[in-house]
């Protein structure tokens, strides 16, 4: 009978089994469920995971929410989906039975969840997938995204870089990311009338991508645009260099990726003349809202090393992408106090009544008919200066930006 | 209920899984591909606006013809080559699904209205269905799929696959179709398959290509290797622990005072191999707790059976080769090689190592086509060409192989069946056993006497009821030809029958090869004991270096000089390297 | 296409052929020995080189160029890891399933053992190494021969130093293993072995012990493929199953059992995949899924590789 005692073991063990961040899960809390890919993407669960428990910490320190008539301590509830749609929807259906207030996800099974999350009136945040294909606050009301999103990225990118009237060389790969952004950028191109005189598109894992590179040289281009996840981000800009070749190049929000550094860690130069479209990390009110965040974070879950140094300093990453699944935490609470009760309450709440500041000082929060919670004026630029980054001087609405200390 | 239905079309797709690798022991570990044909076939013609059932129908079709190729790849396939392809073929099917998002919607996948709906305009009839319409779906499915398996152990199906997981080789010595079977169970599987990928993706309502990696053709892979062998409860338990997995992995972790989430990887797969050792010990101890609960069979045979006989008249010749020459890539094996046997009569075949004995076996069984020359079978017709032993087993000749091969623990009543299934001749056989059909009980009932007459004929009656391991050596030698006798070949070719038989068995086997020469079988027998060729031969033919250099009766050719000549020098007899 | 990408394409495809072409090689070298495939190889080569990463600079590693001590203790711990990670493997997942003649027995146990292996390799790496992808100090310097780690073809293209580095080393790798094999004692037992396993051991030959040093042999020549290649680009933990599998089509494209045949499928699969790659049609999907169409449809045609002129009898 030996084979059955597994079995029967693993049965009694299969209902519980779920990992949580707070103990209670009684009536006075309010639970938030994190579906996060952790063991298929787990750099991109860290940061979705992270944020939201630093949120919920720092909420439940402060005595919890505060709504119908009491005060709720906030649970996080993370999941890991694995990259599967299909256990986002699982997840989403958790959630959903849990009576939790919100649901955050990274983008994967954006599509799928609303047939689950509709009906039940469970707010849904994207917060790491800049992808076009799923924001629709008609078809799918319940689905709002905090993360910014590509094509406007893409977009932005291209109204900066049309003021040189450069030749475009653009490469991208072949993950969903470089796809997407090659869709989003082509008509953004076309628009500002910038001339793309090549386009190549690589493997994910190609090691040389001098050929591709060589080719937008032959074709004059002026400016290599790299719209590509980071290993590809890295391969350009040694091709483009170890030719000798110091063309600007322009990355996505990929470009910050601590990888690229590392790869070029005995190039330091190199980097000159790269810059990155992203997200800003600060606000025109300067550098005190995510100086404090960032202590709040790093002194959790540590500082992220490069392992690079600059000036003879260390390198660090500024933790920016966890500050959207902190900031959805604090948007669901804030929208909480202000509906009353989860579900449809707390969604009309959402629709423009709530604003609350960002991690980085910017203003949270969503128009009635809006999804989409990064507008294009957060967006910036910036730029590489040896193993750090600051904003670009040359574009109005990244030049008041303060620069984030990376050395330490 | 939701997850529940989930699991229960992983079953289905377990089930569909079991049939090539529980049932035929073919190491497939592409299920994974098959599952997203169903899925994504269903959901993009679902897009297209074909209706739901008819889309899943459709993909089924499609992933039942896959399999029947990749039957066809197979049938060229040794194990571990099919093992490479198919999980080569899981791979593809996923980075296909990866590298060509207009197929499958990239990471966010291909999506359908949940719960979905079908609708019948000719009826007016709406029916949603929900996940408890999945579970009975899934769960009516896979309880089919068990009592099929269950009932069909002991029909035709049961008894052909039973041949053809104990090696191909033997299944076909045996006349069964190893090839059409094989081509069978692999497009079952595959349409098995792409209905557990359409259920779960209807029921989701998403498809994507993460969903369909090849951790999931793996998972399904080992689910079935745990079940066990041929066991029509096996994918059930498979799935249970594979479903009871990531719990178990997350409580081990808590336990181990880690995070959870970020271990269950890693102690997933620790636990899929930690299934895969501890699978045998466990099936032992299985076995031997139920060995009391299980049912003897129901049939045993006594003295009054009348032995079997042939059916061609005494003295007819069954088998005949006439200047026959083979090659193994290029290398003559033998060359103008003039054989017969004749029905009555025993007769010998001889020769030092090497000689090309096992060879005229193999060619006369149509195994090794001869690249010269000409082979007659017991219906006067040439040899099928058709590198099988199966349509010579129909035409008349059929022979055993040289190493003991049982069919695994089976009661020798139930391994000389299989032999029987080669002389039934009705179309869906296995269909009619499992509907009861009157032709597919009366089939049970002649198969039970053709094999209880061909027991009887070796002198195994008694132990019909034994399971076949339990034998001793001696007596599965004997039950072998038992198998072979009961396909009904009058001509009977035995390699080395005696091989590892003491004298007294010796002495047995040579009374059962006079007795089957009496009851009208052409014997034609490899071996080294001359006292044994001494006793029972009516005719021997000794081959040297690829050919014939005597013929006659055994006095003659302890006379002939050229035989003297070629046996000097061979006092320790090795046996021939294996040729299987 | 021009002259000059064409050269740099056949170049790089080249020395990604010739990574093939050293997995390939440890492939085909298990299989004729033990009649097993070895489905876990690719894990093997990126687990060599991370796990003496891990060890020697941490799991923060930079492209950087180590120092004299830290360049040895790399490639000595790496070529370490590869023999472990092998043997480790062999004895896990592949000797259970073996017979006495350490022939493949339990055909059904060895796949799923190699497989599952190679699923706990990549799971406990990315356990210790959680980002998607990682940068791997080039132990061997090749980088740092020209001031830019490129040479400069004629027509205006570039080749990296490392292209022409994999490219020489795994042909000198092929053909000392090659020498090996046809003279060395240990070899000589390995094909004895490989021919005919009964009358290897009636002459003498301690089967286990050849078995065992081929495995060891493949995790060497795996963990040589991973010390030249993986400076080169960004390491991705997963990225062993893929390159496993390429490996095979390379061994099979050279005829199973056959050395230089192994290296000669991987340049040939190598440069096909590079031409893919930056020709304009096909792209990069094309060029990613080439190995695994090329592994299909050879053991479709030719279940022991296209170089094999034997057919096999089932089973």
């Amino acid at each position: 009978m030996l084979a059955v005692v597994p079995v029967a073991t693993a049965a009694l063990l299969a209902g519980c089994g779920n990992s949580s961040s707070g103990g209670r899960s009684n009536s006075d809390s309010v639970t938030i469920v994190v579906s996060a890919p952790v063991t298929t993407s787990p750099w991109i669960a860290d940061a979705e995971r992270n944020g939201a428990e630093l949120a919920a910490t720092q909420l439940n320190a402060a005595g919890g929410v505060n709504y119908g008539g009491s005060s709720h301590h906030v649970r996080i509830d993370v999941h890991d989906n694995g990259g599967s749609p299909q256990r986002v929807v699982a997840d989403a259906q958790t959630a959903v039975s849990e009576h939790a207030a919100a649901l955050i996800i990274d983008g994967v099974g954006a599509k799928a969840v609303s047939d689950v999350t509709d009906p039940a009136h469970l707010p849904v945040f994207v917060v790491f997938d800049g992808g076009a294909s799923f924001i629709d606050p008609s078809a799918r009301p319940t689905l709002f995204r905090l993360a910014p999103a590509d094509k406007p990225m893409a977009m932005r990118l291209a109204d900066y870089l049309a003021a040189g009237n450069p030749k475009m060389g653009l490469i991208t790969d072949d993950t969903g990311f470089g796809t997407d952004g090659a869709a989003a950028m082509k008509p953004a191109f076309g628009r500002d009338k910038i001339s793309v005189v090549s386009e190549a598109t690589v493997p994910s894992t190609a090691s040389d991508v001098s050929s591709q590179v060589l080719a937008a040289r032959r074709k004059g281009a002026t400016t290599v645009v790299v719209w590509a996840s980071a290993p590809i981000v890295a391969a350009t800009i040694q091709a483009t260099r170890s030719t000798g070749w110091n063309v600007p190049i322009w990355a996505g929000p990929t470009g910050e990726d601590p990888l690229v550094r590392q790869r070029l860690a005995t190039h330091p130069s190199w980097l000159d003349n790269v810059g990155f479209v992203s997200f800003r990390i600060t606000a025109e009110v300067g550098p005190k809202p995510f100086a404090a965040y960032r202590k709040a974070y790093e002194d959790k879950y540590g500082a992220q090393r490069i392992n690079v140094k600059q000036n003879g300093k260390e390198v660090v990453q500024p933790p920016d992408w966890s500050m959207f699944s902190y900031d959805t935490v604090n948007l669901v609470a804030a929208a909480l106090e202000k509906a009353g009760a989860v579900g449809a309450p707390l969604l009309s709440a959402l629709e423009g009544k709530v604003v609350i500041t960002g991690a980085n000082g910017d203003e949270r929060g969503y128009q009635p008919t809006t999804r989409e919670g990064v507008s294009p004026d957060d967006m910036y630029f910036a730029r590489f200066h040896g193993f750090t980054f600051a904003p670009v001087t040359d574009d109005l609405l990244s030049q008041n930006l303060p620069a984030v200390p990376q050395t330490r | 209920m939701r997850t529940f239905a989930g699991d229960l079309y992983l079953l289905v797709a377990a089930y569909g899984l079991a049939l090539p690798v529980s049932y035929a022991r073919l190491p497939v570990l592409g299920q994974g591909a098959f599952v997203a044909v169903g899925a994504f076939g269903t959901l993009l013609l679902a897009a297209h606006g074909t209706p739901l059932l008819i889309a899943v129908a459709t993909a089924a079709a499609i992933a039942a013809v896959s399999g029947y190729l990749m039957g066809f790849a197979a049938t060229r396939l040794a194990g571990a080559s099919l093992a490479l392809a198919t999980w080569a073929v899981a791979w593809l099917a996923y980075v296909v699904l990866v590298q060509f998002p207009r197929v499958s919607g990239g990471s966010q996948g291909l999506t359908h209205a949940s719960p979905a709906r079908l609708l019948s305009a000719s009826l007016g009839l709406t029916v949603t269905l929900h996940p408890w319409v999945h579970v009975l779906v899934a769960g009516g499915i896979s309880v089919l799929m068990a009592a099929v398996l269950c009932h069909s152990a002991s029909g035709p199906w049961g008894l052909d696959w039973a041949a053809l997981r104990t090696g191909p080789t033997l299944a076909d010595s045996l006349g069964v179709p190893v090839q059409r079977r094989r081509r069978a169970l692999l497009a079952a599987s595959g349409a098995l398959g792409a209905i557990g990928g359409a259920g779960t993706a209807i029921l989701i309502g998403v498809a994507a290509p993460a969903d369909y990696s090849p951790l999931l053709s793996l998972q399904l892979f080992v689910a079935v290797l745990i079940g066990g062998t041929a066991n029509w409860w096996g994918p059930m338990v498979g799935v249970a622990l594979l479903a009871a997995l990531p719990s178990t992995a997350d409580n081990l972790a808590s336990a181990m005072g880690v995070d959870a989430l970020r271990v269950r990887a890693v102690l997933t797969a620790a636990l899929l191999v930690l299934a895969l050792v501890l699978r045998r010990p466990a099936a032992d101890v299985l076995r031997r707790l139920t060995a009391r609960w299980r049912r003897p069979p129901a049939v045993t045979y006594d003295d009054t059976e009348t032995a079997a006989q042939a059916d061609v008249p005494r003295g007819a010749t069954v088998l005949q080769l006439e200047g026959v020459e083979a090659r193994y890539a290029g290398v003559i094996a033998l060359s103008d090689v003039d054989v017969s046997v004749r029905a009555g009569e025993v007769h010998a075949l001889v020769g030092p190592n090497g000689s090309g004995k096992s060879t005229v076996l193999r060619v006369a069984t149509g195994v090794l086509a001869p690249s010269r020359g000409r082979v007659t079978m017991s219906n006067g017709r040439p040899a099928p060409r058709a590198g099988a032993a199966a349509p010579c087993v129909a035409a008349g000749v059929v022979r055993t192989i040289q190493h003991t091969a049982l069919l695994g623990d089976l009661t020798a009543g139930v391994q000389t069946a299989v032999g029987a299934r080669a002389r039934e001749r009705v179309a869906f056989a296995g269909l009619r056993h499992l509907i009861a059909s009157p032709t597919a009980r009366e089939l049970t009932r002649s198969r039970q006497r053709v094999a209880a007459g061909a027991l009887t004929a070796v002198g195994l009656h008694q132990l019909a009821a034994q399971p076949a391991d339990r034998l001793d050596s001696a007596d599965q030698r004997l039950l072998q030809m038992a198998r072979a006798l009961a396909t009904g070949a009058p001509a009977l070719l035995l390699d080395e029958p005696a091989a590892g038989m003491a004298a007294t068995d010796r002495r047995r086997l040579a009374e059962v090869l006079r007795r089957l020469a009496g009851d009208g079988y052409g014997v034609l027998f490899v071996e080294h004991d001359m006292a044994l060729v001494g006793t029972v031969a009516d005719r021997v033919t000794v081959l040297d270096a690829g050919r014939v250099i005597a013929s006659g009766s055994f006095a003659e050719i302890q006379q002939d000089a050229a035989v003297r000549a070629a046996y000097l020098g061979e006092v320790a007899e090795e046996r021939e390297p294996t040729d299987s | 296409m021009s002259g000059g990408v064409l050269l740099q394409a056949v170049i790089s495809g080249l020395s990604v052929g010739a990574v093939y072409g050293l997995v390939g090689l440890g492939f085909t070298l298990v299989w004729s020995l033990t009649r097993v495939l070895a489905l876990a190889h690719g894990d093997v080569v990126v687990a060599s080189v991370l796990v003496a990463v891990i060890a020697v600079v941490g799991r923060t590693p930079v492209a950087s160029s180590p120092g004299v001590a830290d360049s040895v203790l790399l490639v000595l711990l790496t070529l370490a890891a590869g023999i472990v990670v092998a043997v480790a493997s062999y004895a896990a997942a592949v000797r259970p399933f073996l017979d006495r003649r350490h022939r493949s027995a339990d055909v059904l146990g060895w796949v799923a053992g190699t497989v599952t292996t190679g699923l706990v390799i990549r799971t406990a790496l990315g356990l210790a190494l959680p980002a998607a992808a990682y940068a791997v100090p080039d132990p061997l310097h090749l980088d740092s021969v020209t001031a830019s780690g490129v040479v400069h073809l004629p027509g205006g293209t570039t080749v990296t130093v490392r292209s022409f580095a994999v490219f020489g080393v795994a042909v000198v790798v092929a053909l000392v293993i090659d020498w090996f094999i046809r003279r060395s004692r240990l070899g000589r037992g390995m094909r004895a072995v490989a021919d005919d396993v009964d009358a290897a051991a009636l002459c003498g030959v301690n089967v286990e012990r050849v078995v065992v040093a081929a495995f060891m042999l493949a995790g060497l020549l795996a963990a040589i493929a991973a010390l030249l290649d993986s400076p080169g680009h960004a390491v991705a933990v997963d990225s062993g199953a893929l390159l496993g599998l390429a490996g095979a089509a390379a061994a099979l494209l050279g005829g199973l059992g056959s050395s230089r045949g192994a290296l000669l499928g991987g340049l040939a699969l190598g440069v096909a995949q590079q031409l893919i790659a930056s020709s304009t049609h096909l792209g990069a999907s094309w060029a990613t899924t080439l190995p695994l169409v090329v592994l299909v449809a050879v053991i479709a045609v030719r279940p022991e590789g296209l170089g094999a002129g034997r057919r096999v009898v089932v089973e």
